[in-house]
């Protein structure tokens, strides 16, 4: 019958995403076709088996954000490497409409390239362009959210147009939930166990912490620290690799939210069966120990700020049957509209208010059926540190600076994941994992090439594991920032003895003391104009910058081809080139 | 039209009842042709339903409480039905939205209806949908357009077979979703094309068909207010001044609240009676928020954040309710 829909789980929704943002809004947009009454599979890019592009996917949307050097997400890796096969026929996916949306930040010069190739290879293999594609940027005033909007107004249409026979669904509908949870309220409370974040998957590395002190000055104001954990079992990595690091929430926010629902207190500590698949990193916590409470430790992300998601689900659970209900529930509505960005901006993202804090604000007429908490509540996601250490098969440190500030809300704001690690003693046991990175420093070549070491902050940690890994092997040339020489010149007395040997050398940029010349790295690279640029044109260095994003990797940007005019003929180009052979490597957060 | 007699397996060994309900049919809906079926064939797909093509469906099941049907049993159900046909008999009472989600409007428990899809559907059929329709069949047709890449230097297809004529659709489709399948079988060795390739047409990607939001401003013309991670324009020192301002005000309104606790804690000393600080609303109107324009009158005050205006002197303290005791404690805390 030519009235006939394509079958409706023929949509396709799949996402690469490295802190999670792709994966909130390639929900947000498999929730909102759900109501258009289509059943899309959304996934992430590695979990989704290939194949199913030929049997069941008619039209394909992929999400996905570029990290440092332009590269795929983790958790697409495996997929490009099918995408990139070179035997694919180019009709291969012809029977595919699709788009794609970039998650980008415009102060990276890989901007967006991620999406651009998985863009670009699709049209290769036959896909057709479904509606127009898009590409944000964080760093715009519109933020990623004014990108998304318009590009969903875009693709809804379109992708509507194509079903023939659509049944719109009110969204006041309370759709069934995405995962499947039992609670077995009738059965004996589970025992409490110890570290329950022990018994996640067999594939994270175990160990203990070590050492955790703080490397600041007592009265600076940020605290940062040094870590260092020893591991049960083999170690591999290289300078530029990350820590991955399973932080859970601590008891005292669990059990305050529990008792915002008290039909949750209730069931909190029976037996809690998830029967859907979880996809998080790392694996759940043991079935035998499941329960609602010990799931919200440790996966469910309270300390998050809420997002549109969020709200899109939580407003079916006012009680409207008062006014201050309705009053409630239509608020709670209107910000999970793309519309309303702004409003849950100033509500949400601007002071930083949690999703706990959003439950208590409005726990008086709210009651979430416990079978909802896993699709309201977004997953703890993993947390990722450069490595500080020179490989080690049974050790590993990282720097971290503990995140506190405070904002228009009385409470302070405090990392999850640094919350956790701030109070972690010695002898704490725990589970981690080490994310291989691409990044190479010419070990290959013949003859190491010198490496110019820009990083300010806590950008020094990779520099500390490049300069044990290679003092007395090659050149090394190390820029560091710093905001006061007795505060927070980190790492001091591990570059001085190298520093005697003439195994490296330092150029410091301290911003905050009287009398400093050089108060930013870029201005202490622009005064060893002369080094500098001999490193780079003369002796072929690699150029490794490390740091907060913004503002810092643009200036030494700039200032690099400053110092290279004159010396090379184009050196926009000169540095782009830098950047495609792999010699001029950024990683900024 | 025909009616469609859907039999739970446990009836069916029971031919008296099975009798009876086909001639309680037949008197219903005199001169329709009655098919009939168990729903388990249809849920295993042994059976083909034509689609459009019952003007009812009546399902029998005996069991008490009416097990649930699979949601797979009712789109096929759905898509069986002609439009403004109806589904009725023994249906789950708890699946009323798992029937919505597939396009039926519930009339009432146990009455399903497939609406007349003018009335209903979505109507954005763009222009080009029937080319759309046709594309998605196997055409063995190379793509007209398409940018000759070294990268993929085969088809699956061949234009020259003159083969639309007998195969059926069904089977040529199976077919080539064959041959495209062995592409994905797990051959690590293949040969991959450098990322960097693909690079060389990100160019010509830019130029086309690309969306870019509507400018930094919003419908009502206000411009947002966030600014860019590195701001260097100001704003960032508006919103910090903004904020630091809404910290002073809180001080403010905190200090006040004392005040007027002590206040009334007097007053509630004197007569003796009253045991904790309440506020009604005459008080909530005698504060003074220090700030020019801003009264407590708009009465969202104390609802919270959610619903404060821009600029309210309570913005980041908890809601409160006139009356209420305010709870000084809890805003300090750090979770």
């Amino acid at each position: 019958m030519s009235d006939t829909n394509p079958p409706p789980n023929s949509v396709t929704i799949l996402y690469g995403s490295e802190t999670g943002n792709a994966q909130d809004f390639a929900h947000y947009l498999g929730r909102k076709l759900r109501y258009y009454s289509l059943r899309p599979t959304v996934s992430s890019l590695d979990e989704y088996d290939p194949r199913k592009l030929v049997t069941e996917t008619r039209y394909l949307i992929v999400l996905c954000s570029t990290t440092g050097q332009g590269e795929f997400p983790r958790n697409l890796q495996k997929f490009i490497k099918f995408l990139l096969r070179k035997r694919l026929p180019k009709d291969l996916l012809n029977h595919v409409k699709f788009t794609t949306f970039g998650l980008g930040d415009s102060s990276y010069p890989k901007f967006n390239f991620a999406i651009k190739k998985i863009h670009t290879r699709l049209l290769q293999l036959g896909c057709t362009e479904l509606s127009a594609r898009c590409e944000s940027d964080e760093m715009s005033p519109e933020g990623i959210d004014g990108y998304f909007a318009e590009w969903v107004e875009k693709l809804v249409p379109a992708l509507t147009g194509q079903f023939p026979r659509l049944f719109q669904i009110d969204d006041h509908t309370l759709l069934p939930p995405e995962y499947k949870i039992d609670v077995s309220p009738d059965s004996a409370d589970v025992a409490s166990g110890e570290d329950l974040a022990l018994t996640r998957s067999l594939n994270l590395h175990r160990g203990r912490v070590l050492e955790n002190h703080r490397i600041t000055a007592a009265d600076h104001f940020q605290d940062v620290r040094h870590i260092v954990i020893e591991s049960d079992s083999v170690l591999l990595y290289s300078p530029g690799d990350t820590l991955a690091l399973y932080p859970p929430n601590d008891d005292r926010s669990v059990e305050l939210l529990l008792q915002l629902q008290p039909h949750w207190l209730a069931v909190a500590d029976k037996p809690l069966k998830i029967s859907s698949d979880v996809e998080v990193e790392g694996g759940l916590i043991s079935q035998e120990h499941m329960t609602l409470r010990n799931l919200i430790k440790y996966h469910l992300d309270v300390s998050s700020i809420p997002r549109r998601t969020f709200f899109g689900l939580l407003f079916h659970f006012v009680d409207d049957s008062t006014d201050d209900g309705k009053r409630e529930k239509e608020k709670l509505y209107d910000f999970s509209k793309l519309e309303e960005s702004e409003d849950l901006y100033d509500y949400a993202n601007r002071p930083r208010r949690l999703i706990l804090e959003t439950i208590m604000e409005f726990e008086t007429n709210l009651k979430i059926p416990v079978e909802y908490i896993v699709d309201l509540i977004p997953l703890i996601k993993v947390r990722l540190f450069l490595i500080a250490s020179k490989p080690s098969p049974n050790s590993v440190e990282i720097a971290v600076a503990i995140v506190e500030y405070k904002t228009m809300l009385r409470r302070i704001r405090r990392g999850l994941c640094t919350k956790w690690l701030k109070q972690l003693q010695p002898g704490t046991p725990l589970v981690f994992s080490v994310h291989l990175s691409n990044i190479s420093f010419g070990d290959d070549l013949l003859e190491k090439p010198p490496v110019l070491m820009i990083a300010p902050g806590t950008g020094i940690a990779p520099m500390k594991s490049l300069i044990e890994k290679e003092a007395g092997n090659r050149s090394l040339v190390l820029f560091q920032g710093f905001r006061e020489t007795q505060k927070d010149y980190l790492f001091q007395s591990v570059w001085e003895p190298l520093v005697q040997l003439s195994t490296l050398q330092v150029y410091n940029a301290v911003s905050r003391e009287a009398g400093a010349k050089h108060k930013y790295v870029q201005d202490r690279l622009f005064a060893e104009k002369d080094l500098v640029r001999s490193l780079i044109v003369d002796e072929k260095a690699i150029v490794f910058v490390c740091g907060s994003s913004g503002n810092m990797p643009r200036q030494v940007r700039i200032t690099l081809v400053e110092i290279l005019r004159g010396s090379v003929t184009d050196p926009e180009q000169y540095l782009l080139d830098m950047e495609n052979g792999g010699r001029y490597i950024q990683e900024t957060w | 039209m025909s009616v469609l007699l859907l039999l739970h397996p446990t009836i069916v060994t029971d031919e008296d009842t099975v009798l009876g309900i086909k001639s309680k049919i037949t008197s219903q809906y005199p001169q329709a042709p009655v098919t009939q079926h168990i729903i388990d064939r249809v849920a295993r797909e042994n059976v083909e339903l034509a689609p459009n093509s019952f003007a009812h469906i009546v399902y029998v099941n005996p069991n008490e409480g009416h097990l649930a049907l699979p949601v797979l049993v009712i789109s096929k159900l759905f898509n069986a039905l002609a439009e403004d046909g109806d589904f009725t008999g023994d249906l789950p009472r708890n699946q009323d939205l798992d029937a919505l989600m597939n396009g039926f409007i519930v009339k009432a428990p146990g009455h399903w209806v497939k609406p007349v899809s003018q009335k209903t559907l979505v109507l954005l059929r763009p222009k080009s949908l029937k080319e759309g329709r046709t594309a998605k069949l196997p055409l063995f047709k190379k793509a007209a357009a398409e940018k000759d890449t070294v990268s993929s230097p085969v088809t699956l297809t061949d234009t020259s077979a003159n083969n639309t004529d007998q195969e059926d659709e069904a089977s040529m489709k199976r077919r080539l979703e064959e041959s495209k399948l062995s592409y994905f079988s797990d051959d690590s060795d293949d040969e991959l094309i450098a990322e960097d390739e693909l690079l060389a047409d990100v160019n010509d990607l830019d130029k086309i068909n690309i969306i870019v939001p509507k400018k930094c401003e919003l419908p009502d013309g206000k411009k947002r207010r966030k600014a860019c991670k590195d701001c260097t324009c100001g704003l960032k020192e508006i919103e910090e001044a903004a904020e630091a301002n809404s910290r002073n005000l809180q001080e403010t309104i905190l200090g006040q609240m004392v005040q007027l606790a002590t206040l009334e804690a007097i007053e509630i000393e004197d007569r003796l009676k009253k045991s904790a600080v309440k506020f009604t609303e005459d008080d909530l109107a005698e504060i003074d928020f220090t700030v020019e324009g801003k009264t407590g009158g708009c009465g969202s005050c104390a609802l919270g954040d959610a619903f404060r205006c821009d600029g309210c002197p309570y913005l980041g303290l908890p809601p409160f309710r006139p009356g209420e005791v305010v709870n000084l404690d809890s805003f300090g805390e750090d979770i």
